[in-house]
């Protein structure tokens, strides 16, 4: 699969439809994001594990506004990047999407409901996989539920990799790190603030990666939380994340003007 | 547009975490985690995530300074290092090769550390170079090497994963080693027993079956018992004392003496405790011991350490898959900085100096006639210099004048120096009474290799230029070598000066950058280009032949509580700084964290003293005082005060006590006596 990936970018590149391609590169046995600019480049180019390229290309983009840039998506990533669309990150007639169908092990790994992007590139559509886990923990009753998250939430080491590995956390201070919120210094931080101001923060928009889960140093279900919240937002607004680039975000008001002046 | 991931190794502590540095267009912008990376799986702590933000810092030094007219000035590269060749080469003419002394560091590559003590060696002509593992493992050392035959960690972080049982003691692994933390974790999650034994409720213990508070500086006694109880128990490892280890009547005639009864007199662990707790660990097959520095930094150190290494071989729990003795390291590169040589005892590789043979080894390796007197250790070289027998000391990346015992003593030595070099990449409380400031290049602007806690030797690849003028370590000290007219210096990169590590130094004997590639290294020893490096030591047989029982007998600390000064006084580290903060407290975020300082103390002791949360008061010891914030919390025992030592404003280690370990010349940091006092 990986063999076709590199065929299909370097043809890309080839045929100068994009002067640079956002992927994975395998180094010594270390694979992380690189922008490959040359055909040559290519061989080093690979598709697992995935990395959250959604965090790369809008600093890309943000210096580079003119460059024609294409980027390596698997489903959630291509997701990824029509939120980032709606909140002006990036602007999709801008950028070329080359997508990257998963495995069924990469689906099974991900628990993830929709392995694909809607434009396949390469690879072949499998079936998606759905959480156990979320439909394990509703049929708990709520005082085993609430002990569940107390226990998973005392492992928070603070780290702030769920907020840090998020490509649709694009707040420019973020509210989790204010004293107001959530009192500093403390190991773990306060339950269940930190991690239910969070969720609320992403609830119309988090596309499910599991990046935040991934980066997770002490394996906190965060997605399952998150996969309560993103339920509700289907049943409450009809609205899934990720899904249609021209429907508005329902938790985010688009001002017509300028900004509304803080009053004194 | 360029942009890459380069492969790099965290700068903080020993975990060892694979980072990949985020460089666009030249410059640093970020971090993520390496998700291929066999510690860290793409997690990191916030430390980790943020360590890319000091490097651009504006504070960074990018000139050399001289002092002139008592002021630091800027200089040429020229004119600050033919002063430092010359004034070097001065004093060693006129007092002799041993009133130099150098500092190496725990925060360099291992190629740097390399040169470091080479040019110590063979080039001022002294073994008088030390660095901070004095600090924190010198004891590990020589505890480990006594009874195993070798100091370092035994077996490898992943493998905690499937352990039976795990007793941590002296660790706080959640704060101080994340990542190590989490696979701890994950261990209990999968069945393993935890046991903790520690004199602060740290956050650890929420994950613990046991846990066991105890006095500080009462290890070995609550250690006996535990020996104790085992043999009383049946429960010891027949088959392995017999085949594997020497002196076990002797350890078992000396903890005879240590009934339950006795110990919980001692260390205040109610008796029942004792016996769960040792039974527990006991009947474990695989049992795993963790510590760090609450077991080390005592006068009674090595005893400490000794007294692990006999429960270790007691229960059988050496030389196999998941067991061990495990002192987790609290540097980047601190057990590089000792495998390399910086140490005043051994060659690199831990190749004594005092050995006739490895010193003809070493001088045919070298080129230069080498000296056989063991050199000075840090304390002792502060001394040295405060009794004028050390006339000039280079420092690089260490900052004595936060991280030692009694900083006031510290700074009145240092000021008597002839000549004061500090090598470093901020202006830290050391670097301001330098001669000479040169401004060294971090981590992200040079290669070479740091040694993680489980003696994993990783590539760091450079990921941007240098800062300013600054130059790499290894370069600028192989600079002032060849300006000194040594040879041996030439080296064109540090991947030539790992070759020539490797062939000196048998335990990474098959090492080399091609071989370490980017994902996670080798393991030493690994002693040939076909051997595929090391998970765990002493398998079969110890590193030493047979495994050494040490009856160890309970030694109080140097400095008791008394009328005048009637708290124990305890230091250590946070989870969002480090060390003396030159790096975290030049992070925003972990700045906002935690500002500054404060002292834990209990919350019968605050009533008594009218002491309310947050209030600044007074602690005082017989080395000094400072004024710090309160922190009342029940997680410390009562009689017991804790203060983090990053803040060089509320500076712990202006009390602490500089008591040495007769053997490691560690000194006594987690026990000394001081006085609390509300502020009038």
């Amino acid at each position: 699969m990986d063999e076709q990936l590199r065929e299909f970018v370097k043809g890309l590149l080839a045929k100068g439809d994009v002067d640079a391609v956002l992927g994975l590169r395998a180094v010594e046995g270390c694979v992380a994001p690189h922008l490959f600019t040359s055909a040559e480049e290519v061989s080093s180019l690979v598709s697992s594990p995935k990395y959250p390229v959604g965090l790369v290309a809008p600093m890309l983009l943000a210096d580079y506004p003119e460059a024609k840039l294409g980027i390596v998506v698997r489903g959630c990533d291509e997701r990824t990047f029509v939120e980032l669309a709606k909140r002006g990150q990036v602007d999709l007639d801008n950028i070329t999407l080359i997508g990257f169908a998963c495995t069924s092990e990469d689906a099974e790994e991900c628990r993830c409901e929709q392995p694909y992007p809607t434009k396949i590139d390469v690879g072949e559509k499998v079936e998606g996989v759905s959480n156990s886990e979320l439909a394990r923990i509703e049929e708990m009753d709520l005082e085993d539920r609430l002990d569940y998250w107390a226990y998973q939430f005392s492992k928070c080491m603070k780290c702030y990799g769920c907020k840090n590995a998020c490509p649709l956390c694009i707040c420019e201070s973020c509210i989790l790190e204010e004293e107001a919120w959530v009192k500093t210094g403390d190991l773990p931080p306060e339950f269940p603030s930190f991690h239910l101001i969070r969720a609320y923060h992403t609830a119309d928009r988090c596309i499910d990666c599991k990046e935040c889960e991934k980066a997770c140093p002490a394996h906190i279900p965060l997605t399952t939380l998150y996969g309560m919240i993103r339920k509700d937002m289907e049943e409450l607004f009809g609205y899934r994340a990720g899904e249609d680039v021209k429907k508005k975000p329902p938790l985010v008001t688009v001002l017509e003007d300028s900004a509304l002046e803080e009053s004194g | 547009m360029k942009y890459e991931s380069v492969p790099s190794v965290c700068p903080y502590c020993g975990c060892g975490c694979g980072i990949l540095l985020q460089v666009l267009d030249g410059k640093l912008v970020g971090v993520l985690p390496s998700k291929t990376h066999p510690i860290n799986q793409g997690a990191l702590c916030i430390k980790g995530w943020n360590c890319y933000q000091f490097v651009n810092n504006p504070d960074r030094l990018t000139t050399p300074l001289m002092r002139k007219n008592g002021e630091l000035e800027p200089v040429t590269w020229e004119e600050a290092l033919s002063f430092v060749a010359d004034k070097l080469g001065k004093i060693k003419g006129e007092s002799g090769p041993d009133s130099l002394a150098v500092l190496a560091s725990a925060k360099c590559t291992n190629e740097e550390n390399y040169v470091i003590q080479k040019f110590t060696r063979a080039v001022l002509g002294t073994n008088n170079v030390d660095h901070c593992a004095r600090l924190c493992h010198a004891s590990t050392v020589t505890g480990l090497v006594g009874s195993f035959g070798s100091g370092a960690m035994t077996n490898s972080v992943p493998e905690f994963l499937e352990a039976d049982c795990i007793l941590i003691t002296g660790s706080n692994t959640i704060e101080q080693h994340p990542l190590i933390g989490t696979w701890l974790m994950d261990a209990k999650e999968r069945g393993a027993k935890i046991i903790v034994v520690d004199p602060r409720e740290i956050p650890i213990v929420k994950f613990a079956d046991l846990y066991l508070q105890f006095k500080p500086g009462t290890d070995v006694a609550w250690l006996n018992a535990f020996m104790n109880i085992i043999i009383q128990e049946g429960l010891e490892d027949k088959a392995f004392i017999e085949e594997r280890t020497d002196g076990y009547e002797e350890l078992k005639k000396t903890v005879e003496k240590y009934t339950p009864e006795f110990a919980e007199k001692v260390s205040s662990i109610p008796k029942e405790q004792l016996i769960d707790a040792a039974k527990m660990f006991a009947s474990a097959d695989k049992g795993s011991i963790i510590y760090s520095m609450g077991i080390t930094q005592h006068t009674t150190g090595t005893d400490n350490v000794q007294s692990i290494a006999n429960l270790a071989m007691l229960t059988g729990n050496v030389g196999r898959r998941s067991t061990g003795v495990n002192p987790l390291r609290g540097q980047n590169n601190v057990q590089g900085a000792c495998d390399v040589g910086g140490l005043p005892n051994v060659y690199p590789g831990y190749q004594g100096v005092a050995d006739e043979n490895n010193k003809k080894k070493f001088e045919e390796a070298w080129g230069v006639t080498l000296d056989d007197k063991i050199g000075l250790t840090i304390v002792e070289m502060l001394n040295g210099v405060d009794e004028g027998r050390i006339k000039g000391l280079y420092i690089v990346g260490e900052n004595p004048m936060l991280s030692d015992p009694d900083i006031n003593h510290v700074k009145e030595s240092l000021q008597k120096l002839d000549l004061l070099v500090v090598q470093d990449i901020f202006m830290s409380e050391t670097a301001e009474l330098a001669d000479v400031v040169l401004p060294a290049a971090s981590y992200a602007e040079k290669d070479g290799t740091f040694t993680a806690t489980d003696r994993r030797v990783q590539k760091l690849t450079k990921a941007i230029e240098t800062v300013g003028e600054s130059r790499a370590d290894w370069d600028i000290v192989c600079d002032v070598a060849q300006r000194m007219g040594a040879e041996g210096f030439n080296f064109n990169s540090s991947s030539e000066i790992m070759d020539e590590l490797a062939s000196v130094s048998p335990i990474y004997g098959g090492m080399s950058f091609e071989r370490l590639g980017s994902n996670g290294g080798l393991l030493w020893p690994c002693p040939d280009a076909e051997h595929s490096g090391t998970e765990f030591l002493h398998s079969g047989k110890f590193t030493k032949g047979k495994g050494s029982f040490t009856a160890i007998d309970f030694i109080e600390p140097n400095e008791m509580p008394d009328d005048e000064y009637p708290f124990i006084l305890s230091t250590g580290r946070l989870m969002f700084h480090y060390h003396t903060g030159t790096m975290t407290r030049r992070t925003p975020v972990l700045a906002s964290e935690v500002s500054t300082g404060s002292v834990e103390i209990n919350p019968e002791d605050a009533e008594r003293l009218s002491i309310s949360n947050g209030e600044m008061i007074k602690v005082r010891s017989r080395r000094g005082e400072i004024e710090i914030q309160a922190q009342v919390t029940d997680k410390i025992q009562k009689g017991m005060i804790f203060i983090p030592f990053h803040f060089a404003e509320c500076a712990a280690n202006l009390l602490t006590n500089p008591a040495l370990d007769p053997k490691a010349k560690i000194p006594e940091l987690k026990v000394c006596s001081a006085q609390v006092e509300k502020i009038t």
